[in-house]
């Protein structure tokens, strides 16, 4: 549990810190549809809800403003690197650092 | 669509049970001897058992075997103060055993103690064979409501009933989210809608408050009132009357038992009048010594009678918006379910609360449970996952009381809050009280209170922990809940291995105890199927001696042959009204002598008589093979046991075969 990405899995990864309350609210009933154990036990397969509790807890964190800047806020998997020298060198200096200036902003 | 299986929903109410199923995209209710729900009434007599309709209505000659409100009852302690006030209002025996309530009845001449858990259990046992009946097929499990204020031990009582009547439970739900279900599927809303359900029961008042968008049913939160219903209203209107008797006729009622159930029955029904009429009479012949009663209450002075009663509805209501963070402009819909839904005051009171708005009422509401029932049944045994709209359809449903651990002083601290969607996992980090303490124990508690003393108590274990200054170990608990209300806990300092417990209520009936229940529960059910065949055999017995006697009544009187059946059928009728509780194979062995003499005399007089071949030949039409119960093989009395019969005796040694029948007959006469 500790260490779970909730945007993974809510599958929201492209977003993260970007997806709106909306996004997060759509992507939960997608998944909750899904995986809950009522439709798991309708389809036949063993009634396992830890997938579930994980939806549930990502949607609370996500959805509680305070807890989701705490989470943002160390949110590991949002950190974009910033190009290499080798990159740097021969890219566009635009499209090479503006992805991580505004990941620091 | 055909299966060979179903699953069915029950709503299991204090008063009445209704049975629904989902068949080809909507929902049948199952009809229990003719009418939509069966009285949940269980009765013991000196011949069997008798469960539902036929209970309740032989409940006036038979008070104290006829056990009803079992469900006020189940998962209850002896010392609880509900169980002790309920007591008071039962004409049935109610003992303690293991500090749990038990039932007396006398069943076949003997007293027997049945527990709540096991009335319940003929009862569903009765709706999943009347659901057999109907869809001519086996059923897989059901989907049973309770009512949403029921706690762990409760719902386990009712998982413990259902087992010992062998129906496997899909799932146990509220019975106002049920209703909930059923109204958001059949109107089909687009976008988010917020619906709030009222169940005025008969004992209690129940309020969910749910948010459907896209096919997700969310439940938000549930509030409830234990003690404000339909009897409440009975309650007010039966001290009315005692009132206004003694002012009158100078008698106190309050001491006749009796004739307070009956100014009861007169009121309950005298409220339900009241709901379609102004004003309305009651009348009780002879209700105390030789005194008639008559009254009559309009519908204002019961509304003034119930006025504060009807006020304290709001107050769940109000809850209900709290706890859910919302507010009462944003609920959509207001639907009212139960049978007090239909008095017009309520329904005035909750319209003007929000302000005018239209109540959504049911067509049915005394069924919308059981379709809601029956609607998860079917998502939860996949029956609709190829086709319609239940595939879309999911409802989220929340723990009805937060979980906790007793922590310093006794205080709780909950871990997963009331109203939490489930299934759930959370965990928290605690640390240790005292210095160096090496163990430290975790108990586990359900409800509501500050303190644990006044919640019930699920389970303890303790775990070992490195001596450390106090506060500085790290102790992480985690609870879990599953779909099906299960808990577990576990606990372990950072980094040690786990301890972990499985939570059930401690007063839970143990797997013996239940398998015991099962076992007898079968007996109960061949006794009553004997029973059955006894009566068939009795009413085919006696079937068979009318027709021959309508036969030889239109032959020839003087043909003595003709004349000794008309007598052996005078005899077998005078048998029959002397032993109306014989064995069935005693009347199955009068049948089949009854049908030999007739044979007998058929191929004795075949060529002089043709009307009485005829006549013969019908007695022997209605025949139908009637299997005697295996335990008691069909057989025929020794011939010497009848040789000495007289004429007093006659119509109990009457033997059957034809030639030793003539014996008898003639020294009768």
């Amino acid at each position: 549990m500790i260490g779970q990405d909730h945007y993974a899995v809510l599958g929201l990864s492209k977003y993260r810190y970007k997806a709106t309350e909306d996004q997060i609210k759509r992507a939960h009933r997608k998944k909750v549809l899904r995986h809950h154990p009522d439709k798991k036990a309708a389809a036949g397969s063993t009634e396992d809800d830890s997938f579930f509790k994980c939806i549930q807890k990502a949607t609370e964190i996500l959805l509680d403003p305070i807890k989701r800047r705490q989470f943002d806020s160390v949110d590991e998997a949002a950190d974009v690197d910033p190009p290499s020298k080798k990159e740097t060198l021969k890219g566009n200096f635009y499209k090479l650092w503006r992805p991580v200036f505004e990941a620091e902003a | 669509m055909a299966l060979d299986s179903y699953a069915i929903g029950i709503d299991l109410g204090t008063a009445n049970t209704c049975v629904g199923v989902y068949l080809d995209g909507r929902v049948e209710i199952i009809p229990h001897e003719g009418r939509s729900s069966m009285p949940s009434y269980v009765a013991f007599t000196e011949t069997g058992r008798l469960i539902g309709a036929a209970a309740k209505s032989q409940v006036g000659i038979n008070p104290k075997n006829t056990v009803f409100d079992a469900l006020r009852l189940i998962g209850r302690r002896y010392s609880d103060a509900e169980v002790q006030a309920d007591m008071k209002h039962f004409p049935f025996q109610v003992l303690e055993k293991k500090g749990k309530p038990v039932i007396s009845v006398e069943y076949r001449g003997n007293t027997r103690h049945l527990t709540p858990e096991e009335i319940l259990s003929m009862i569903l046992s009765r709706a999943k064979k009347d659901a057999e009946i109907y869809l001519g097929s086996t059923i897989m499990g059901a989907v049973i409501t309770v009512p949403s204020y029921f706690n762990s031990s409760q719902r386990q009582a009712i998982r413990d009933a259902a087992l010992i009547s062998e129906l496997p439970v899909l799932l146990l739900i509220n019975g106002p989210t049920a209703a909930c279900s059923d109204y958001v599927i059949t109107r089909r809303f687009e976008g988010e809608r917020n619906v709030l359900v009222a169940d005025f029961g008969a004992g209690t008042f129940n309020v969910v408050l749910a948010s459907f968008e896209e096919g997700i049913l969310e439940v938000k939160s549930t509030a409830s009132d234990l003690h404000l219903g339909g009897e409440d209203y009975d309650n007010r209107m039966v001290n009315h009357f005692v009132n206004e008797i003694k002012r009158k006729t100078k008698k106190d009622l309050t001491v006749n038992r009796r004739a307070l159930r009956r100014l009861r029955t007169a009121c309950e029904a005298a409220k339900c009048e009241l709901s379609s009429r102004k004003q309305t009479q009651i009348e009780i012949d002879s209700l105390y010594d030789e005194f008639d009663f008559t009254s009559t209450i309009t519908r204002a002075w019961f509304e003034e009678l119930c006025q504060d009663l009807f006020r304290s509805h709001l107050d769940p209501v109000e809850r209900v918006l709290r706890d859910a963070k919302m507010d009462k402009s944003s609920v959509h819909h207001v639907i009212v379910i139960g049978g007090s839904s239909r008095i017009p005051k309520l329904q005035t009171l909750l319209s003007y609360y929000w302000g005018g708005k239209e109540l959504s009422k049911f067509l049915n509401p005394d069924e919308t449970v059981a379709r809601g029932a029956a609607i998860h049944a079917a998502i939860m045994s996949g029956y609709n996952s190829k086709s319609s709209n239940l595939d879309e359809f999911l409802l989220l449903d929340v723990a009805p009381f937060s979980l906790g651990i007793e922590t310093a002083a006794g205080c709780m601290t909950p871990i997963i809050k009331r109203n939490s969607t489930i299934p759930i996992r959370k965990s928290v980090v605690v640390s240790t009280y005292e210095d160096n303490q090496t163990s430290f124990l975790v108990s586990a508690f359900e409800g509501e209170r500050a303190l644990t003393k006044y919640n019930i108590p699920l389970g303890e274990f303790s775990i070992q922990v490195s001596p450390a200054p106090r506060g500085v170990p790290q102790i992480e608990i985690t609870f879990d809940c599953d779909r099906h209300d299960n808990k577990w806990v576990t606990a372990a300092e950072r980094g040690t291995e786990k301890g972990k417990i499985y939570l059930r209520y401690f007063d839970r009936l143990s797997p013996e105890e239940i398998e015991r229940m099962k076992v007898e529960a079968r007996i109960y059910d061949a006794v009553d199927k004997a029973e059955a065949e006894r009566v068939s055999a009795r009413n085919a017995l006696e079937s068979h001696v009318y027709s021959v006697k309508r036969d030889v009544s239109s032959s020839d009187p003087r043909n003595a042959s003709i004349l000794r059946v008309a007598t052996l059928a005078d005899i077998l009728l005078r048998w029959l009204d002397e032993n109306q509780s014989a064995q069935a194979s005693e009347y199955l062995l009068r049948l089949t002598g009854l049908r030999e003499v007739a044979a007998s005399i058929t191929s004795e007089s075949i060529d002089t008589d043709t009307t009485k071949v005829e006549a013969v030949e019908r007695v022997q039409m209605p025949v139908q093979p009637i299997q005697a119960p295996p335990s008691q093989p069909l057989k025929k009395p020794p011939p010497s046991a009848d040789t000495g019969a007289d004429a007093n005796s006659a119509p109990i040694n009457v033997t059957f075969s034809a030639g030793n029948w003539q014996k008898t007959f003639k020294d009768s006469t």
